[in-house]
C-alpha cells in the first residue's frame, strides 16, 4: 500500500490532517463540526449553487464555498465567525424570497433540510416585501410531482439522474430568479422512474405520488428490511402506520444500496395490501375451492402427505421451493422434503448457477465473490450477459459509481445494445446464446467465433489482461462448464480477480445455499456424499436419501406420465414459470402456499395462504452471496409465514407417523442452525443485527463431480423489467400506473 | 379580670368582621348558577369539547398537518389525511383530513392543539356536557366537531 498523501490544516482552532485532496466540508463534517448545505451531496459532482456552506478563510477576501475548497497545508478556516454567521441568515432570506410558507400542508415537513436549517440558523422575518411568485404543481408522471415554488435550485435532482442513473432526464430551464427544474418531455417524465430525484431533494419540490399527502414523517414506525423483489437485496426502510406499508425508502444511507432503490423498491410495495391477497386457507371440495380453517387445511395436507408416501413412497412427492422466501424457511422445506418425506425431488426455479461458480472457485469462494460495495470499488468490470439495468438495478448503480468515481472501466459482451453499452470501454455484440462460447474461448483460445466477434474478443482480452482488479459479472447465460471457464480465465489475469452471478428475485441465491436443488444439500454438499448427508441426517434425526431427485420441470414432466403423484409448492408458479401449460393430468394433488391465487395456485388442491417478505422475520442472500436481515413491518390478518406454515406441518406429519417434528420455534433458532451447519453461513450475528451485509464463503467440495452443461431450461432468468417482477410485480399497482409500465407490457 | 375583657371584646369584634362578610354576600349578586335548570355562563376563553372551524367560503380550515395531534401530551387525536381533488375540493390547502378523531376519555383539555394549529382550524367551544354510559361514544368524529351546536345535547346512551 503506498502511503497516502496528507495535509494538515487548522479549522475552528483544531488541527486537523486530512488525505490530500479531501473538501474542507468533508473534513469538517467528519469532526463534527457541522457546515450546512443544499447543493453539496455526497458521491455527486459539485455545484456551488446555495452558498450555504460559506466559510471564512484566512488571507482569502472574501467568503469561500465549503464545499468546493480542498484542504490545504496550513490553511486556517473558520465556521463560527459572526460573519459566517450572518452569512448564512442571509442566504436564507434569499432562499425564502419565493419560497412559499405551506410547512403544514407540504409532504417534506418534519423533515425538509430548509425547515431544519431555517430554524437553526434563520431569521424569524423576511425583509422582503415584494410578492412571492407562484406557480402550480405538475404532475410529471404518476409517481412524481413537482412543485417549482418550493424548489431552491440545489440542482441535485438534476445531478442523481444524469451522474447516477444515467438517465439524463431532468434540466434547468429559464434563468435567473425564473430558474426551474424541467422533465424531458415537456410537461412529463420519460425516466426509469426511479425516484432518486425525490429522495435526494432537500426540501419539498419534488414529491411521490405513492406517499402524496397521506402521513408525515413523525407518525410512522419505521422497519429497515430489504426489499422483496430482485436479487440485489437493497435495505429498503418502510414507513408503517396502522398497520399499512406507506413508503418506502433508504434516507438513513445504511445498507449495501446506500440511498439507492429503484421503482421497484421504492414503489412496489403495494401488492401487501392488494386485495386479491389470500386471507384463509382454501381447500378444494366437490370441485372448487372453499375456505377452511387452518387446522382442518394442514391436518389435511399431513393425512394425503402420508396417504400418497405410504402407496407410492416418498419419491413419488415433489417440493418446488420460493426463491422470494427466507433462508430459514428454505432450510426448512429442504429438511421437511428430505428430513421428514425422504425424497431428494426438491427444487425451485433457477435463475443463476451459483453452484457452479462456488464449485468452480473451489476453495477461494469466499475471498473471490464479489459484494455489492466491491464492485463499487473496482476497477475494471467484465460483463457477460444480463441487463443489469433492467433486471439488477443495483448491479448497475454500483457499475455507474465505480466508473464515476474510480474511473473504472467496464467491458460488456451482450446480445443486446444494452444501455450499460453508453458507459463501456468496449462493447462486443454477440450473436444470440454464444456467451457460453465466449466463455470457452476466454478460457482456452479455441471455439468457433465470427470473425468479427473474434477480432473484438481480441482487443478485449488484451485490455482485461492489463486489469489488476477486475470483478467479472455474468448473467444465467452461462452455467456450469462456462461459468468454469470464465474462472480459468479470471485466474489467469495477473491481478486480483472476483465474481458476480447475477440471478432474479429476492432470494434466489439463499434458495440455492439452502440447498433447494436436487442433488445438493444446505452448502452445495452433494447428496452422494455420505459424510455430508451424515452430518444433516445426525442433526436432523433422519437417514437422507441418497439418489439425485427431479428438477422442476422433471418433476412436471413425471407427473403427466404419473410417476409423480403429489406435488408441494412453496411460493412459485411452476406450472406458469415452466410452460407445463396446467396442471399435469397425473397429479393427485397439489398444495400450494401463496399469497395470490396465481396459474399454480389456482389449479391447486390446497391453498395456504402466507405472508410476504415484508410481514415477517428472517434473513435473505442477495446474488452476490451477502446476508441480510429482513425485519416484520405489519402482519395481515389470516396469513401465516411459510416458516410456521412448515413448522407446524412438521407437527403433524410427526404426529401422523412420518418422520420427526421440526424442534426448531422461531426464525432465529433456525439461523443458529444454520449459521451452525451451513457451509459458509457461519456469518457474524452482531454485524447481521446491526443491519449490516454479511458476506457468506461458501465452499463446495467437488467430491469427483465434474460441471456439466446445464440446459438453459434448468436454469434461465425470467429477464423482468424494471417494472415487472414475477407474481409480486403483478399485484404492484404504483408500478403499473408509470407510463414505461404500460407500454412495456 | 382584664384578661377576660379583652377576650370577650376581641370576641366580639370576630364576630361582626366575620359577620359583615356574610350579610354582604346575602344581600349582593348571587355568582352560583343554577344548572341544569338554567344555561352556565363561561369566560371567553374557557377550553371546552373542541370546534372545527370552516372558513368563508365553507372549506374546512383544516389542512391535515398532523400539528395538533404532534403537539398532544394525551395522544388523543387521530388523524388520516387524504389530498383534494378538483372534483371534490374539502378543505383550502392540497392537503384535508379525510379521519379526524378526538378520544375524550384522553384529552385533558390542555389547548396545546389549539395553539399548535397553523390555520386556526381547532378551536376550543365552550361544550362540556361529555358525560356518558359508553365510553366509545367518547372518541368524536370529525362531523361532530364540526358541528358545535350537537355538543349542547347531552349524549345519548
Amino acid at each position: 500500500m503506498p502511503e497516502q498523501k496528507t495535509v494538515t490544516f487548522t479549522i475552528n482552532e483544531r488541527k486537523l490532517t486530512v488525505p490530500a485532496g479531501t473538501l474542507v466540508i468533508e473534513a469538517a463534517r467528519r469532526t463534527g463540526i457541522e457546515v450546512p448545505a443544499f447543493c453539496y451531496y455526497p458521491g455527486l459532482s459539485l455545484q456551488a449553487a446555495c452558498r450555504m456552506c460559506l466559510v471564512e478563510v484566512e488571507k482569502a477576501p472574501k467568503l469561500q464555498t465549503a464545499c468546493t475548497l480542498v484542504a490545504a497545508d496550513g490553511m486556517v478556516v473558520r465556521t463560527d465567525t459572526p460573519q459566517v454567521h450572518k452569512a448564512r441568515k442571509d442566504m436564507l432570506e434569499f432562499l425564502l424570497t419565493n419560497h412559499p410558507l405551506d410547512c403544514p400542508v407540504c409532504d417534506k415537513g418534519g423533515e425538509c433540510e430548509l425547515q431544519d436549517m431555517t430554524f437553526r440558523y434563520g431569521l424569524d422575518k423576511s425583509r422582503f416585501v415584494e410578492e412571492k411568485l407562484h406557480s402550480p404543481e405538475q404532475a410529471w408522471s404518476p409517481v412524481v410531482y413537482y412543485d417549482a415554488p418550493r424548489c431552491i435550485l440545489c440542482f441535485r435532482c438534476v445531478r442523481v439522474c444524469d451522474e447516477g442513473m444515467d438517465v439524463k432526464a431532468l434540466g434547468v430551464g429559464q434563468r435567473g430568479v425564473l430558474s426551474v427544474i424541467i422533465p424531458n418531455r415537456e410537461d412529463h417524465l420519460e425516466c426509469e422512474e426511479c425516484g432518486m430525484c425525490i429522495d435526494v431533494c432537500p426540501v419539498g419540490a419534488l414529491t411521490s405520488g405513492a406517499y402524496r399527502y397521506k402521513t408525515r414523517p413523525w407518525e410512522m414506525k419505521y422497519v429497515p428490511t430489504v426489499c422483496a423483489h430482485c436479487s440485489n437485496g437493497c435495505k429498503t426502510t418502510l414507513g408503517v402506520r396502522n398497520n399499512e406499508i406507506q413508503r418506502a425508502n433508504n434516507r438513513d444511507l445504511s445498507g449495501i444500496n446506500k440511498d439507492f432503490l429503484c421503482v421497484k423498491g421504492r414503489y412496489g410495495f403495494d401488492f401487501v395490501h392488494h386485495p386479491d391477497r389470500l386471507k384463509q386457507p382454501l381447500v378444494r371440495r366437490n370441485g372448487t375451492l372453499q375456505i377452511a380453517s387452518w387446522e382442518d387445511a394442514l391436518a389435511e395436507v399431513a393425512a394425503r402427505l402420508k396417504t400418497v408416501r405410504d402407496a407410492h413412497g416418498p419419491d413419488a412427492i415433489g417440493f418446488i421451493g420460493s426463491n422470494r422466501t427466507t433462508n430459514e424457511e428454505n432450510y426448512l422445506l429442504g429438511r421437511l422434503a428430505r428430513g421428514l418425506v425422504g425424497t431428494n425431488n426438491v427444487d425451485h426455479h433457477r435463475t443463476a448457477d451459483y453452484g457452479a461458480l462456488v464449485q468452480a472457485l473451489g476453495e477461494s469462494a469466499g475471498a473471490a465473490q464479489a459484494g455489492m460495495e466491491q464492485l463499487g470499488a473496482a476497477k475494471a468490470i467484465l460483463l457477460i450477459g444480463n441487463d443489469p439495468t433492467n433486471q439488477n438495478p443495483l448491479v448497475a448503480w454500483q457499475i455507474r459509481t465505480a466508473i464515476r468515481q474510480n474511473g473504472a472501466r467496464l467491458y460488456v459482451v451482450n446480445t443486446e445494445e444494452i444501455k450499460l453499452k453508453r458507459k463501456a470501454a468496449q462493447f462486443v455484440r454477440v450473436a444470440s446464446g454464444a456467451e457460453a462460447l465466449i466463455a470457452q474461448w476466454l478460457a482456452t483460445g479455441e471455439g468457433d467465433l465470427e470473425l468479427d466477434t473474434s477480432v473484438e474478443m481480441m482487443q478485449l482480452r488484451g485490455a482485461m489482461e492489463k486489469e489488476r482488479d477486475a470483478v467479472i459479472v455474468f448473467g444465467a447465460e452461462l452455467r456450469g462448464a462456462a461459468i468454469e471457464h470464465v474462472v480459468k480465465f479470471g485466474a489467469s489475469l495477473p491481478g486480483q480477480t472476483r465474481y458476480i452471478a447475477l440471478g432474479d428475485y429476492a432470494n434466489s441465491r439463499g434458495a440455492s445455499d439452502m440447498g433447494l436443488l436436487p442433488d445438493r444439500l444446505p452448502g452445495y454438499v452433494w447428496t452422494s456424499d455420505a459424510a455430508a448427508r451424515d452430518a444433516f441426517g445426525k442433526l436432523w434425526g433422519a437417514s437422507l436419501p441418497e439418489k439425485t431427485g427431479l428438477d422442476s420441470r422433471q418433476m412436471l414432466a413425471a407427473a403427466a406420465r404419473g410417476a409423480l403423484k403429489a406435488l408441494y409448492v412453496v411460493g412459485a408458479n411452476p406450472f406458469r414459470t415452466f410452460g407445463a401449460g396446467g396442471r399435469p393430468a397425473g397429479l393427485d394433488w397439489v398444495v400450494v402456499q401463496e399469497m395470490f391465487l396465481t396459474e399454480t395456485s389456482r389449479d391447486a388442491d390446497i391453498v395456504l395462504p402466507a405472508a410476504c417478505a415484508y410481514e415477517k422475520d428472517g434473513t435473505v442472500t442477495n446474488t452476490a452471496g451477502e446476508v441480510q436481515l429482513l425485519r416484520r413491518g405489519l402482519e395481515t390478518m389470516g396469513t401465516r409465514t411459510d416458516f410456521d406454515i412448515l413448522r407446524i406441518l412438521s407437527h403433524q406429519l410427526s404426529k401422523a407417523g412420518v418422520g420427526r417434528a421440526i424442534p426448531l420455534r422461531t426464525p432465529e433458532a433456525a439461523l443458529d442452525e444454520i449459521r451452525r451447519s451451513v457451509r459458509g453461513y457461519g456469518v457474524s450475528l452482531p454485524g447481521l443485527l446491526a443491519g449490516g451485509a454479511e458476506r457468506t464463503a461458501p465452499l463446495a467440495p467437488a467430491n469427483g463431480h465434474k460441471l456439466i452443461d446445464v440446459p438453459a431450461e434448468s436454469i434461465f432468468s425470467p429477464r423482468d423489467t424494471l417494472f415487472t417482477s414475477g407474481t409480486l410485480g403483478r399485484y404492484c399497482t404504483m408500478i403499473h400506473s408509470v407510463p414505461e409500465a404500460k407500454s412495456e407490457s | 379580670m382584664a384578661s377576660i375583657l379583652r377576650e370577650v371584646t376581641e370576641t366580639i369584634v370576630t364576630l361582626a368582621k366575620g359577620f359583615r362578610v356574610t350579610f354582604r354576600n346575602m344581600w349582593g349578586k348571587t355568582v352560583t348558577e343554577n344548572y341544569p335548570e338554567t344555561p352556565v355562563h363561561f369566560m371567553p376563553r374557557y377550553r371546552g369539547i373542541h370546534v372545527l372551524q370552516r372558513d368563508e367560503q365553507g372549506l374546512e380550515k383544516c389542512v391535515g398537518c398532523f400539528l395538533c395531534s404532534a403537539a398532544c401530551p394525551a395522544n388523543c387525536i387521530y388523524i388520516e389525511a387524504a389530498e383534494n381533488t378538483d372534483a371534490t375540493r374539502i378543505s383550502a390547502g392540497e392537503r384535508y383530513a379525510r379521519v379526524y378523531n378526538i378520544d375524550y376519555s384522553r384529552c385533558i383539555f390542555c389547548g396545546y392543539c389549539v395553539e399548535a394549529c397553523p390555520t386556526d382550524a381547532i378551536t376550543h367551544g365552550h361544550g362540556f356536557e361529555l358525560a356518558t354510559y359508553d365510553i366509545n361514544s367518547l372518541i368524536y368524529r370529525k362531523e361532530q366537531l364540526l358541528q358545535p351546536e350537537l355538543h349542547k345535547k347531552p349524549a345519548t346512551v
